[in-house]
This record gives C-alpha cells, structure tokens and sequence, in this order.
C-alpha cells in the first residue's frame, strides 16, 4: 500500500514537470510518512549510499571521455565516415544517422547525448535533402539507443553496481545485439527508404574517405582501449575510464590540436552538470528502492510473478512486458535502480545468467527512451526538429517494432548477448 | 499543570512495571538484514534466529530476514539501526572500526589462534566490553558473535610454507592499511584490487595470489584459475548480530530474554555451520584439483607480523592486545 | 539579491566544482599509476576518489537546478496556456524549495550520526562525506527561493526564470 502511494505520488509529481530526481525524493518522503517504521533520515541515508560506490565514477570520466572527443571534431568525421560507407545506399542519409550512432556509441555512454551530437547535424541536414521530419527523427532517436548497448555504456555501469555483476562482462555483452538493433533499423529504413525514393548521397572520392579514415580511427579506439583495458584484468571499469580520459585529451591536444588546456575547467563544469542530473537521479531512486525492499515489494512481486507461471520462457515475456510498461514513465537509470533488486532473484532463480538478464534489462528499458511520455531522446531530437512529441509517434511505430523483434530474439537466443562475454572473459 | 502530571505518572507506570512484565497482546517486528545469500552460514542462523524467536515468543515477534543486500551493506545498517529502519543486523568488525579503534583488534593477524580460542577470549569479558563501547557511541548493541572462518591465503605460484615463501609474492588485499601492511611485514606485495576484479586478476596474473576465507574460493571459483591453498589463518574476523538497544528497551522483559539468548544460540549455530562448511570447501577444492597445505607451524608468520601489535597499541589498548595474547 | 545569488552559484560553486572534477580525474590516474608504474599501492585513492566524486555529484546537482538541466517531463506541461503555466511554475518552484529544505534539515541529522564513524582507510568523520548532502539542500532552497522572487516580479506574459 505504502509502495502504491509512493508510486502514484511520483507519477503526480512528475507529469507537473517536476524534476524526476526530485519528484521521486518527495515521493520517498510521501511512504516514509505513511510507514510507521522508518524515519526521515532514511531518504538522505539512502541518497548518500545510492551514489557512495567507487564504480559509478566510471559516470563522470566517460562523460569527460564524450566531451573531449566532440572537440577534436569526432561527430562530423564519424558521420563523414558513415557516408562514404552507406550513403550510396536509396535513403542514404537515414543509413549514416544509424551507422554514425553506431560509431558514437564507441565513445559515448549515453543515448541522449548521441541523439543530441548526431541528430544536431543530421536532422537539418536531412530536412534540407527532403526527409521528413518525423522520419528524421525517428530513426535519429532509435539509434541513439545503441549508444547505451555498445560500451562504454552509463546503465550498464548502474546495474552491474545494483547487481554485483562484471561491468566487462556486461560491456561485452551489449556489442552484439547493439549491432544486431543497427541492423534491424537499417532493415526498416530499407522498405521505407524504397518506398518514398528518398534520395542518394553523392560518393566520396577514395582518398576523402582514407583521409577521414586516419582522422577518425584514432577516436574509434576509445572501445578497443575501454574494453581491452577491462577485459585483460588490467583496470577496473573506473580506472579503464579514466585510461580513456587521457586517451582522449591527449588525442585533442596533441592529435587533433583543438583542445586547449585552459578549455578544460568549462568541459568540467558540463561534466558535473551532466553527471549531477545522472546523479540526483540515482541518488533518489535508490531511497525509492530502499523502501521498495523494506516493504517487501520485491518478494510480493516475485512470488506474484512465479504464482502466475514456473514456465522460463513466460516468466522473460512477463517481465519483458513489465520493464517496457515501466521504460514508458521511467527513466532508463532510475528505472534499472528501482527494479534490478526486484527482478534479479527472480531471474536467477529460474537460472537466467545475470550478465543476460542486465543487456536484457537495458535494451529494454532503452526503448522507453524514445516512448511517450517519458522518452529524453525522442525529446531531444524532436526538439531538434522542432515538432512536437505527438507529431513523432507515427514514424516511430516500425521502428519500435524492429527494436521489440530484436529484444525478443535477444530474450530468446542468450547466446547473442553470451558469446563475447564466455569468449573472452 | 494537572494533565501533564497525570500523563508523566502514567507513562511512569507504564515503563516501570506493567509493560515489561505482563503480556499486553502487542506484537513486535524484527526486520534483520544481511548482505549474505541464504547458503552462508550467518543467513542459515539469522533463519534459525527467526525460528527460535517466533516459537518461544508464540508469534509475538515477527522476524524478518531480509538477506542478498535487499537493504545494502555493512555500512549502511549502521545508520538503518541508529534511524530504526531496521532492528538487527549482521556487521562486521572491520566495519566498525571506523566507530571505535577497539575494534581493530580482530584486524590484527594471528591475535586469534583459532576460531576456538577467539570464540573463548571474546566470552571472557572481551565481547561484553566491545558492546558496551559500541553501545554509549552509537545505540547499538552486539548480542551475538559469528566467528567466520580464518583467512587464508591461495595461489599459483606454489604452496606457502613459511615466511620466506612470501617474499616477492603479489598478493591482492582489500584497501585496508593493516592488511596492507601485515603482507608487507610478511615480505609480499600487496596490491589492493576491489574484489569483483580479483578473479581476473588472479587469471592474467596481475597478482600471484589472494588471501580470504576458503568458502570463497569455492563460491567464486578461483579454483579454476589458481592451485595451491595453504591454511596461513592470518586473519580471523567475526561478524556481530547487532541490534538497536531502544528497541530491545521497548520489548517486555520476558521477549527480550528470548531474542538475547535467541542471539547467542544463533551465534553458536554459525559456528558449527562455519566449521562444517570449512570442511566441506576444503574436500570440494581437493576434488578439483587444488593442493590443500595445513602450515602446521606459523611460527615464521607470527614473529614476523609482531612489529605491528606495537605499531597499534596505543591505538587499540595494550589491555586488549593482552586478553588475546594471554589468553 | 541578483548579485549574491551571482556569487554564490557562478563564481563559488563554479570554482569548487572544477576543482573537485579535475582532482577526481588526477586521483584516478594516481591511483592507476600507482599500480602500474610505481608499483606502489596507494591504499587511499579508493576513498578519496569516492569522497571527491560525491561532492561532485551533489553540487554538480545544484548546477543542473540552475541551468534547467534536471530530466522533468514536459508533455503536459507544453500544453499549457501561459497563464496556467506560470502557477505551475510557482508549484514547481515551492515543491523544490520544499525539497531543498528537507534534504538540507535530514542531512544535517545525518551529519551528526556521521560524527562518530570514520572512514575505514583516510579515518576521516563520515560527517565530512555527509555534509555533502544538507549543503546541496541548502544551496537548492536558495536558489528556488530566488526563483519565486523572479516568478512573482515579472508579469504574467513573460513569465520566464532569469538567471
Ligand atoms: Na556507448
Ligand atoms: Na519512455
């Protein structure tokens, strides 16, 4: 009951524009109120504890990471890239927003800032060749999700610390099937881009392309750098983090000469505005999991879930549903905070492999990044775009479509996310 | 003025007499956390805690076990049991260490013989004198104490026999500055690694070796990726079944009895589920492959490591040192 | 007002934030070089880094309050005549006040439960990690309070936080 009010108080509150961070604090206090067991002190205990862990600095520093590589110019190359590889393809321009957030996932951790980078060039760029804005935006923000599966990647750092698994494992993993959504969404683009005739992009000489190859090969062996690092044991996800930090200031100072030293106090203030909107967020939905836990939500839902079936197969379809209902009101970090403690025991339980489940957990919950009413990158690209949230969602139904396709064969098929993982590590 | 007084005399009687003697029918609720899953032998006694209560308090006290970290770590039911979120909790004592400097003592390499004769010191005054320090700082109260199973230290690079064997020897530890340099006294390198990296780190060779109880080496299979476990039992740390003492105050007389000796039967449950599961670990790394060394004689080990027990006993009371030494 | 409310967020705040970002990132280099250059083992960067990175959090935070940047959800928002929008924002603003003020009051109770732990490697109060949380709620409450002044002061029309 005390969990129903808490629930409903922060739906409330968030759909009043209320910031989510703060909205699921208050929503925290609002239980805390109706418990007779816990006292005040357990929100600010539980926000202190919710970021207090040495692997979520991995947060800032691949922030930091992103940042520095946009300096040296790494969006334009790596979208001049993309359109000397697919451009010649009908829809061309389509094909280069997906295979350039592709690329940006090697660098990025987040999805929204792929829509921003990505979609901020592409989008007008787009329009002016005759795409359709809503189409534009639809495949800018459902391939800004592979930057989340592609590591490095921010919620898979948040549920390898909620569940004590192998944040190299879960980087591993997420490779696979973020190729695999690329793909899915070129499939889409391929009978739209047909039939609209949209059009082609002129091809680049070869020595462009070498020359922006050089250029941009560099920044793409972020991942190689990022992964290496954690999968030979050498660091730790936060150390191979800040590995990827110098990597990249000494590739803008030195290779790319754009960065200046003096730059770097105002790149740190974004980096603190960013990680302090992460932050906030993490902190609250912890306190919002905390009271979850005393209230027994997670054994209620478990034993709910296992009273319907034993069967593995519809106990994945189930929470797969959950977790999409959940992705359309909650953010993708808050979302894997309060919910891997719930699901987790379940899962393990009927033998899923934890590091299958968290990919899972992720490119699920990363579809309700471009789902109404809480989408940030559908907001962000539409706001790019300048139409609005409703105008999208036509566009957006065969790509989501693609993206639940791909979500069940990966719920269905562990191997795609478990091969690299018990390959390598 | 006449209301107040009335209310004061009443509340009076209710403390002093009526409430915790006579079965007033209220009902009382334990929430009990621990990070452990539920095959570790101090979740198996929370459980058997939560049946002895429940049936000598014919249902008035509710227990509830809440185990796997459903409410964090170590540190955080600190603060849970100071705030009253939680009732009881397992804790460590490396863990309280940071409340009070007596506790550093269990951090001490071979202050503890054995399990055995920590479980005797700590009966003989010691552990009633650690509560009571816990207790006048923070409200907590330790009602039980779970001896875990000693540390010992496994490798690839060959068996451990006496203190020469360690020279050189890359040994991952927790960031701990006694544990730190109790390896270093040893003559090894410590290399702190946080321990969801240590299984890698074993394997890549980063470090030779790693020290931590022998349970572990099977639960994470580092079996698969090193080859010799010698029994050094450097380390022998407990964990304590705390409680928050205003509410073990709250509960009649005759309930408080049962949770209190509740606690230390439970306690005593761990340990023979300790030792059981020892031995058991020890048989199961035999099967697969490993070579178990006994180190029957730690006299190398011990002499070496004395430099610290002056090192720190300003710090934790040349009293204490003595009730282990003597003992 | 305008001009104490410059100073504390974009001058103080500012200045503490990029020095507590830019030690973070040398701490974990140390700690990394620590192990594979000097091979020395630096027991404290862990801890360090971890005190660093709350307080770089937290404040981040309020930084994120001043530049709008906190995720909220528009949707409804959007559809709103300008009219009913600005009460929204004058709720907006009280219940981040109200938030503000709550963390800042239960932080400070948690600072004093923090003053008699100490961190297990630096043996620092627990209460100098703590305070991270009641200073935040301080700096949240002003800065919203500020906010409303600036809501109430400009007409209905233009209603827009000035920052
Ligand atoms: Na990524
Ligand atoms: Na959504």
């Amino acid at each position: 009951m005390v969990a129903l009010i808490a629930f409903i108080v922060l739906l409330v509150l968030m759909f009043i524009n209320i910031p989510i961070a703060i909205s699921t604090g208050l929503a925290v206090y609002a239980a805390i109120l109706l418990s007779e067991e816990l006292t005040i002190t357990v929100l600010v205990q539980r926000m202190f504890a919710g970021i207090d862990t040495f692997t979520l600095i991995a947060i800032p520093l691949f922030i930091l990471t992103g940042r520095l590589m946009a300096l040296g110019g790494i969006t334009n190359d790596l979208i001049d890239l993309s359109k000397s590889l697919v451009g010649f393809l009908r829809g061309g321009l389509a094909y280069v927003n997906i295979v350039s957030s592709m690329f940006f996932a090697g660098i990025t951790g987040s999805a929204a800032s792929d829509s921003s980078s990505v979609g901020s060039i592409l989008i007008p760029a787009m329009t002016k060749k005759g795409y359709e804005k809503d189409f534009s935006v639809a495949v800018t923000t459902t391939s800004s999700t592979i930057g989340v599966m592609i590591p490095p990647s921010i919620p898979m750092v948040i549920f390898g610390v909620s569940a004590g698994v192998s944040i190299g494992k879960l980087f591993l993993g997420g490779i696979l099937p973020g190729i695999l959504v690329a793909f899915a969404l070129c499939l889409v683009t391929y009978f739209i881009a047909k039939k609209r005739n949209y059009p082609v992009e002129v091809k680049l000489p070869v020595k462009e392309t070498g020359k922006i190859l050089i250029r941009s090969i560099p920044a793409l062996m972020t991942v190689i750098i990022i992964i290496g690092g954690i999968v030979s044991g050498f660091f730790t996800a936060t150390e191979a983090a800040g590995i990827a930090v110098l990597y990249s200031f000494l590739l803008g100072v030195f290779y790319y000469k754009e960065l200046k030293i003096k730059e770097i106090p105002g790149i740190m203030i974004e980096v603190g505005i960013t990680t302090g909107m992460v932050a906030l967020m993490i902190a609250t939905a912890s306190a919002f999991g905390y009271v979850f836990a005393i209230e027994g939500i997670p054994e209620m839902l478990g034993n709910l879930i296992l009273s319907i079936t034993d069967n593995t197969l519809l106990i994945l379809l189930l929470i797969n549903i959950l977790l999409l209902f959940v992705g359309f009101f909650l953010d993708l970090s808050p979302a894997v905070i309060i919910f891997t403690p719930i699901l987790l025991p379940i899962v393990i339980q009927i033998g899923v492999d934890p590091v299958h489940f968290g990919v899972m957990m992720v490119i699920n919950l990363a579809i309700g990044l471009f789902t109404p009413p809480v989408g940030v990158c559908l907001f962000v690209s539409c706001g790019i775009a300048g139409i609005s949230v409703s105008d999208s969602i036509k566009a957006l139904m065969p790509y989501f479509l693609a993206m639940i396709v791909v979500l069940l064969l990966i719920t269905y098929v562990p191997q795609i996310v478990t091969f690299l993982p018990n390959l390598l590590m | 003025q006449t209301s107040q007084d009335v209310e004061r005399s009443e509340s009076n009687g209710e403390t002093s007499s009526e409430e915790k003697a006579a079965d007033d029918g209220k009902t009382y609720t334990i929430k009990m956390a621990t990070p452990s899953t539920p095959s570790d032998s101090n979740v198996m006694a929370f459980l058997e805690f939560e049946k002895i209560v429940e049936e000598r308090s014919n249902g008035k006290i509710d227990v509830n076990v809440m185990h796997s970290g459903q409410l964090g770590g170590h540190t955080d039911y600190i603060d849970g049991l100071q705030m009253g979120s939680i009732q009881a909790a397992e804790i460590n004592t490396s863990i309280l260490e940071g409340i009070n400097d007596k506790f550093m003592i269990f951090g001490m390499p071979y202050i503890s013989r054995s399990m055995e004769h920590q479980r005797d010191v700590l009966a003989n005054g010691v552990g009633d004198q650690l509560s009571n320090a816990l207790q006048e700082q923070t409200g907590i109260q330790i009602t039980g104490w779970m001896i875990r199973g000693p540390r010992i230290v496994y490798s690839s690079k060959g068996a451990i026999e006496t203190a020469d064997d360690f020279k050189g020897l890359k040994v991952r530890v927790m960031e701990s500055p006694i544990m730190i340099k109790t390896m270093e006294l040893l003559g090894a390198k410590p290399t702190p690694i946080s321990a969801d990296e240590r299984y890698m780190a074993l394997q890549t060779g980063v470090v030779d070796a790693a020290e931590n109880s022998i349970a572990l080496i099977v639960t994470e299979k580092e079996y698969e990726v090193t080859d010799y476990v010698s029994l050094t039992e450097h380390f022998i740390t407990p964990n304590v079944i705390a409680f928050d003492t205003k509410f073990l105050d709250k509960l009649p007389e005759d309930l408080k009895q049962i949770v209190l000796e509740a606690s230390e039967e439970a306690a005593a449950f761990a340990f023979e589920e300790e030792v059981r599961q020892i031995e058991e670990a020890a048989k199961t790394l035999e099967e697969h492959g490993m070579k178990i060394n006994s180190v029957d004689d730690k006299s190398t080990f011990i002499e070496a490591v004395e430099p610290i027990y002056d090192e720190y006993q300003d710090i934790i009371g040349q009293d204490l040192l003595d009730a282990f030494l003597n003992e | 007002m305008k001009f104490i409310i410059k100073i504390i967020y974009d001058v103080l705040l500012d200045k503490v934030v990029k020095v507590l970002g830019i030690t973070l990132v040398l701490v974990i280099l140390l700690q990394i070089g620590g192990r594979y250059l000097l091979t020395l083992p630096f027991s404290w960067t862990e801890e360090l880094a971890r005190f660093l990175f709350i307080w770089f959090a937290f404040l981040g935070s309020v930084i994120t309050l001043r530049s709008k940047m906190h995720l909220g959800i528009e949707f409804f928002y959007q559809k709103l005549k300008p009219k009913s929008k600005r009460s929204v924002d004058i709720f907006i603003q009280l219940v981040i006040l109200f938030f503000g003020v709550l963390i800042a009051k239960y932080g400070f109770q948690l600072v004093e439960l923090g003053e008699i732990s100490k961190s297990p490697v630096l043996r620092w109060p627990m209460s100098y990690f703590y305070l991270s949380i009641p200073i935040t709620g301080i700096l949240f409450a002003i800065y919203s309070f500020y906010s409303l002044l600036t809501l109430f002061k400009t007409p209905a029309e233009s209603s827009k936080v000035e920052g």
